[in-house]
């Protein structure tokens, strides 16, 4: 699957492209919201995994774009902090597809995203 | 087709192998490395480059993140200690993580509590410290092995 993954934060991000890589997914990143909605816009992507806080547009914006005006059809995982239930569910509410915690259980990661490649399939 | 390895191959694996073990066998105090050492699936180089970017990275967002406090930014300074949380989960230091949370929260209140902020801030830079030291010589073990 090609991935697209966005967070600001460099351990994050490299723990996050690691994992992936090694389960043979392409990933692209995207260290801020701007980045990402304009990737989004001129590139395909099978799954986006974006965290909340990010500088310019934050990622429930990003989900909204994907879901309510994109006009395409891409999964979305939400990246939240423990404790930030509200916001996931806000997430939820604009249309994203399932979340996961930071630090992420790699098992989890893993098991996840291949749920979203059975369904692009 | 069957690969077949060679001599090199073999000594490379018996050296990631060793690099690897000698990075399980580092006994620390202020972090733990079992989430790096989950996450890496064996790769020890992997696991040094998420140290290397930690050392690298941290003490400017540590020194950013003091002068938010000098300029009472609460609002920026939240958005900086949530940031902090996951960087210290993944290094792998609870107590640092805690600490964030904490600071976190105390700026995210009407009128925060300036003092136990300033003491949370204390001590989360009195431990940032420790780790920093200690993952400077946890790379120095590791890098031993290369030479």
């Amino acid at each position: 699957m090609r991935i697209l993954v966005v967070d600001d934060e460099e351990l994050m991000l490299k723990a996050l492209r690691f994992r992936l890589l090694k389960d043979g997914h392409s990933v692209e990143i995207a260290i801020d919201g701007r980045e990402a909605l304009k990737l989004i816009a001129q590139e395909r992507f099978d799954l986006v995994i974006t965290d909340i806080m990010l500088p310019f547009n934050n990622g429930l914006e990003i989900v909204d774009y994907i879901k309510n005006k994109s006009g395409k059809n891409i999964p979305v995982i939400i990246l939240s902090a423990v404790g930030a239930e509200n916001v996931v569910l806000e997430g939820f509410a604009l249309g994203a597809d399932d979340y996961i915690t930071k630090p992420f259980s790699p098992v989890q990661l893993s098991v996840r995203v291949k749920r979203f490649e059975k369904a692009t399939s | 087709m069957v690969f077949i390895p060679g001599l090199k191959d073999i000594l490379l694996i018996l050296y990631k192998n060793y690099k690897y073990m000698k990075v399980e066998q580092l006994r620390l105090k202020y972090v733990s490395l079992d989430y790096l050492l989950e996450l890496s699936g064996g790769d020890a180089d992997f696991i040094l480059d998420m140290i290397l970017t930690f050392l690298n990275t941290a003490p400017g967002y540590m020194t950013d993140f003091e002068l938010l406090r000098e300029q009472k930014d609460w609002y920026k300074m939240s958005r900086a200690a949530h940031k902090f949380k996951s960087s210290f989960s993944v290094i792998g230091s609870d107590s640092l993580t805690s600490y964030a949370a904490a600071i976190e929260k105390l700026c995210k209140e009407e009128v925060p509590d300036v003092a136990e902020m300033d003491r949370e801030i204390g001590e989360m830079k009195s431990l940032f410290l420790q780790v920093m030291a200690e993952l400077e010589d946890s790379v120095k073990k590791i890098k031993e092995t290369e030479a």
